[in-house]
């Protein structure tokens, strides 16, 4: 009686597979080729100096939310504000925070209350107080009502005064070249709306003076692991969708926006987990049913140094809540599902985001377990089982030693030959365990998305120097096999 | 008090690009200033000024880091105030405002890239000239001051 | 940040393992659904299945051994480049400086064709160096065919050469590459016309000046008149040409009929560049129909300290010359830059924070996109900097600013670059 729906199933998963694949395999080729011959021939580091010499770039906003933040403000704002960054300014929300996070500012930065004057362009919670700082005149501190992230984004976003702005994580390392760098995008390409650069794992790394001066592979194996998956995530996955002019994810850690057209979109949403992703939906959705011309598009140049979380709770958590938000913006803007209006966005991306991204831990499990079942149960030849199974995780192993290469080419790489043996190592053992655990946690994910809607869950930070948790809207997804 | 001559001072240059760093030496050497260090490393540069005690800093503008106008600012608290210690700016911006900043900074004069050896070595003099006409008149001015 | 030693080759590889493991997959995806069986296993579709995996292990055997040999070789290549580039340079320094003669250097040691690192050696140099120095670097590329080499890939179908050729070029400031660069103003990718642009100002500025339309200057305003190019790469450019800008910005600030793009980056550029002697020139754009022009008008001779009399001033304030170009709204008036608001109190859309809690209850702001948004009571003014502007210029505030229109990047007008507007 099974024998036929299994039968059927069975060439279900093997289409999938076989599409699923060959979609992966296109995109990091189409990436590749996108990274070799755009950003590395077109600009060397010689001449990009003497266009930034010359100061062609737009000044940015920086805002920075935070919540109950009193261990960490502190150092995060002055390294922000140490940022050699020609003109920036730096606008700190506190939502509502019920610590001594303002009391740490205050005292920190000298800050003295003044009243403000702005429009209004987004509704938020209500702002209690804003600040000016004596020391720091580009650093602004807002006061207000817990509101969540998104709304402590829109309060930063009405009183940001210059055309760009980036909503960092307290956690995360700029670059100033870095921000300047992806300002001259938004110079050379005016319909440009929105820039994401490339997230890297500073775990393992030697910081001085804000920069990296040394990178090494960290010593756990979850840290290389995810060394692997963000290698994977940018490199091939963002760098493809990108040259299609399809990039739907932006991570919060480290994107660069239009403040008009975000604004024009109506600023991010409250109430959602992954804010940064479904802002980066609504912008394509906004000028595609307006006709405008816009280009939103990821850069592998600059690159923003985050810490990734170095125990399995956390990165459990984390998974958790980064899946989750990928289905809830899914599920919120069904509508581009397979609509032309949508162009190749909604005949190609969305559904490939809905079927290959948020369904796959789905798909993936029921494979596992059929042909487990099958196996046992003789249905399957269990020889042709493991074959099957071997196959699929050599594929994925493929796919992250494609990744593992094109690190080899980046400046700033893993120098050491051990370090590089490791990482190609890791793209092996990856797929034994960590890979399956993170499917499950996925999994338990999209079941839990009708009841933990826009629930962040608690964040944990240790001090300046480790953060556990990095930004809860920074979406990576990475890829599967 | 010995006269020095510019050609005995201590020169340092300051700039993230080796080439730079490697041309101005040589052509300072060939125009016979035998003491004159360098760093491509900006965040070295305030060390190596109390290191070395120079009496001209040739600094570029624009490095990765520390640029030179946070460099200059690290160095205001070190410069006595009645000290004359040239800083001269190299840079390929034209610009009035950003000639202005570096001014104002502490820069007493700019060389704009491509440069060319003679100007170089003419501001160079001029500066290192004007340096220890002040250093050999410091301790005159400051006997007249506590005369007054 | 990249690499570009091996990457082609390895790009090739990449689509070579993943053409032909695409291919096993297609495989066994038609020996699967041609039905061979009932179930899924099967002898013919075992082999199939067993010889993609064969060839999945042999391409991350041969992935894995390329990386690590790749890294093995480019960390030893690197070591040598740098040893190389700083060999070069000191033989390019002794050259220019004239420590080392020319014909020492010419002798039989040095290869007819230069090496990479040479010729970036020398190109680096050129960068910095100008003059006698500057000549003797260029004379050396033409005496080892360089120049003529750079020429030919210029013309190249293949774009990455072309892209090399270019930047070379725009490092090089070789007046004979001058009109090859700006015929590729009219190339149809954006690419290529943006680093063609740069690399023929950064060359123009070099350039002897001669005047007329047929100089090199004129010849630059034609090009840069026809071309597609965005606002920003053609402020760029204008930027690079350093000390020939003005006649340049002089040429096209004079054309009547120049396009109202091109005006805005002429503008700004000339504000940025501080050209008090051209605030005639960029006066003549106050009276602009177009406000985003009048507005880079004002911005300009803001910059060039020539603010204008009271009579354009207030024709300015009256047409609504807002700084809507900048993409931002002022949150605190600042001083000197900035014009005079009238007190927002009459303007729904705005409304300030308290100045201090002291004992009161903070008001509460519930601004919304539906519902007109009123403070409450008790609110404190902002601190203007300067009077308010007289009520007549209210409704022109008003029409101006609260009715909300569309921002001027969304109507295609480009946000002023840079600092310290």
């Amino acid at each position: 009686m099974w024998s036929a729906p299994l039968t059927v199933y069975q060439y279900v998963l093997l289409v999938y597979f076989s599409g699923l694949n060959l979609l992966y395999a296109l995109f990091c080729c189409v990436g590749l080729r996108a990274l070799v011959i755009v950003f590395a021939r077109e600009f060397s580091q010689g001449s990009l100096r003497d266009l930034l010499e010359r100061d062609v770039y737009k000044p940015v906003s920086i805002l920075v939310p935070a919540y109950d933040e009193e261990v960490s403000i502190v150092g995060s704002v002055r390294s922000l504000l140490a940022l050699q960054f020609p003109e920036f300014e730096v606008i700190v929300v506190s939502d509502g925070s019920t610590d001594e996070t303002m009391a740490r500012l205050v005292d920190a930065f000298a800050l003295a209350e003044q009243p403000w004057a702005s429009r209004q362009d987004l509704p938020t919670a209500p702002v209690r107080r804003t600040f000016r700082s004596l020391t720091h005149p580009n650093l602004v501190v807002v006061d207000k009502e817990n509101g969540g992230k998104a709304d402590a984004l829109n309060a930063g976003l009405n009183l940001a005064r210059y055309p760009l702005f980036a909503a960092v994580d307290a956690d995360s390392m700029l670059d100033a070249e870095a921000i300047l760098r992806a300002t001259r995008l938004f110079v050379e390409d005016e319909t440009l709306v929105a820039v994401g650069g490339t997230i890297r794992p500073l775990n393992g790394a030697v910081v001085r003076d804000g920069r990296v001066t040394e990178l090494a592979m960290p010593k756990r194996w979850i840290e290389r692991f995810q060394v692997l998956e963000y290698a994977r995530a940018f490199f091939t996955g963002r760098a493809g969708w990108s040259h299609f002019k399809s990039l739907l994810i932006i991570s919060g850690a480290f994107g660069l926006f239009r403040r008009t057209a975000v604004l024009e979109a109506g600023g991010f949403l409250v109430g959602t987990v992954s804010e940064d992703m479904e802002l980066v939906v609504r912008l394509h959705k906004h000028f595609l049913r307006k006709g405008q011309p816009y280009n939103i598009r990821f850069t592998p140049d600059p690159i923003c140094w985050t810490e990734v979380p170095t125990d399995l709770k956390t990165l459990r958590r984390q998974r958790n809540r980064w899946h989750r938000g990928l289905c809830e913006t899914l599920w919120k803007h069904r509508d581009m599902l397979f609509n032309p209006r949508y162009g190749r966005l909604g005949m190609v991306a969305v559904p490939y985001f809905w079927f290959f991204e948020a369904l796959s831990p789905l798909v993936e499990v029921s494979g596992y377990l059929i042909v487990g079942v099958g196996a046992f149960t003789g249905f399957v030849s269990p020889r042709f089982a493991i074959l099957f199974v071997l196959l699929a995780v050599m594929y994925g192993m493929l796919l992250s030693q494609l990744a593992a290469g094109v690190e080899t080419f980046l400046s700033t790489r893993y120098p050491r030959m051990r370090d590089r043996i490791v990482l190609l190592v890791a793209a092996f053992i990856e797929f034994v365990g960590y890979r399956q655990f993170l499917v499950f946690e996925r999994t338990l994910a999209t079941v839990q998305v009708p009841f933990k809607k826009g629930q962040w869950g608690k964040m944990r930070r240790q001090g300046a120097t480790a953060i556990a948790t990095p930004d809860p809207g920074q979406a990576v997804t990475a890829p599967r096999p | 008090m010995e006269t020095l001559r510019p050609k005995d001072a201590r020169i340092l240059v300051v700039d993230d690009e080796r080439v730079n760093v490697v041309l101005l030496e040589r052509i300072l050497e060939q125009d016979g200033y035998t003491n004159v260090r360098s760093t491509t490393k900006s965040e070295q540069a305030v060390a190596l000024y109390d290191e070395f005690e120079p009496d001209l800093i040739l600094l570029d503008l624009h490095m990765p880091g520390l640029d030179g106008f946070a460099v200059m600012e690290r160095l205001e608290d070190r410069i006595a105030r009645d000290t004359f210690l040239p800083i001269l700016i190299l840079t390929a911006d034209i610009r009035p405002e950003v000639k202005r900043r570096a001014l104002s900074a502490g820069a007493k004069d700019f060389v704009t890239k491509p440069f060319d050896r003679t100007e170089v070595l003419l501001r160079i003099q001029n500066l290192l000239e004007t340096r220890f006409l002040h250093m050999r008149l410091r301790p005159e001015l400051a006997s007249e001051g506590q005369a007054t | 940040m990249w690499r570009r030693y091996g990457d082609a080759i390895y790009t090739l590889v990449t689509f070579a393992v993943f053409g032909f493991e695409t291919l096993a997959l297609g495989a066994l995806s038609i020996s699967f659904l041609l039905g061979r069986t009932t179930g899924i296993a099967s002898t013919p579709v075992e082999g199939v299945l067993l010889a993609t995996l064969t060839s999945t292990a042999s391409a991350l055997a041969l992935l894995g051994f390329f990386l690590l040999g790749y890294h093995f070789t480019s960390t030893l290549r690197d070591r040598w480049h740098v040893e190389q580039l700083d060999a070069w340079t000191e033989r390019w320094i002794g050259l220019a400086l004239e420590d080392t003669p020319a014909e020492q250097i010419a002798d039989g040691s040095m290869p007819r064709r230069l090496p990479r690192a040479a010729v970036d050696a020398v190109l680096s140099l050129l960068e910095v160096v100008k003059g006698e120095e500057g000549d003797r670097l260029k004379a050396v590329l033409a005496r080892h065919g360089v120049d003529r080499l750079l020429l030919r890939h210029l013309r190249s179908g293949h774009l990455t050469a072309r892209l090399d050729a270019i930047e070379s070029l725009g490092k090089a400031r070789l007046p004979q590459a001058f009109d090859a660069l700006l015929g590729l103003l009219e190339h149809p990718k954006p690419v290529v016309r943006r680093m063609a642009v740069r690399a023929a100002a950064g060359t123009l500025a070099t350039m002897t000046p001669e005047p007329g339309p047929e100089g090199p200057g004129g010849r630059f305003t034609a090009a840069l008149k026809g071309a597609s190019l965005k606002s920003g790469v053609a402020q760029e450019s204008l930027l690079l040409l350093e000390t020939r800008a003005g006649a340049v910005l002089r040429d096209l600030l004079a054309e009547p009929d120049l396009g109202d793009r091109l005006r805005w980056v002429a503008l700004e550029t000339t504000g940025r560049l501080g050209l008090a002697d051209m605030a005639g020139e960029v006066a003549a754009s106050t009276t602009h129909p177009d406000p985003e022009l009048r507005a880079a008008a004002f911005r300009a001779l803001h910059r060039l300290g020539s603010v204008p009399r009271t009579r354009t001033r207030r024709c300015w304030t009256r047409c609504g010359t807002r700084s809507t170009s900048s993409g931002s709204r002022p949150a605190t008036p600042r001083p000197s830059s900035r014009p005079r608001w009238p007190s927002p109190r009459s303007n729904p859309g705005w409304g300030t924070t308290p100045g201090g809690s002291g004992g009161r209850r903070p008001p509460r702001w519930h601004a919304s996109a539906t519902t007109a948004w009123r403070p409450s009571r008790g609110r404190r003014r902002p601190i203007p900097t300067r009077p308010p502007v007289r009520w007549p210029y209210r409704s022109c505030w008003r029409r101006a600013c609260w009715t909300q229109p569309a921002p001027a990047w969304s109507r295609g007008w480009p946000e002023p670059c840079g600092a310290r507007r």
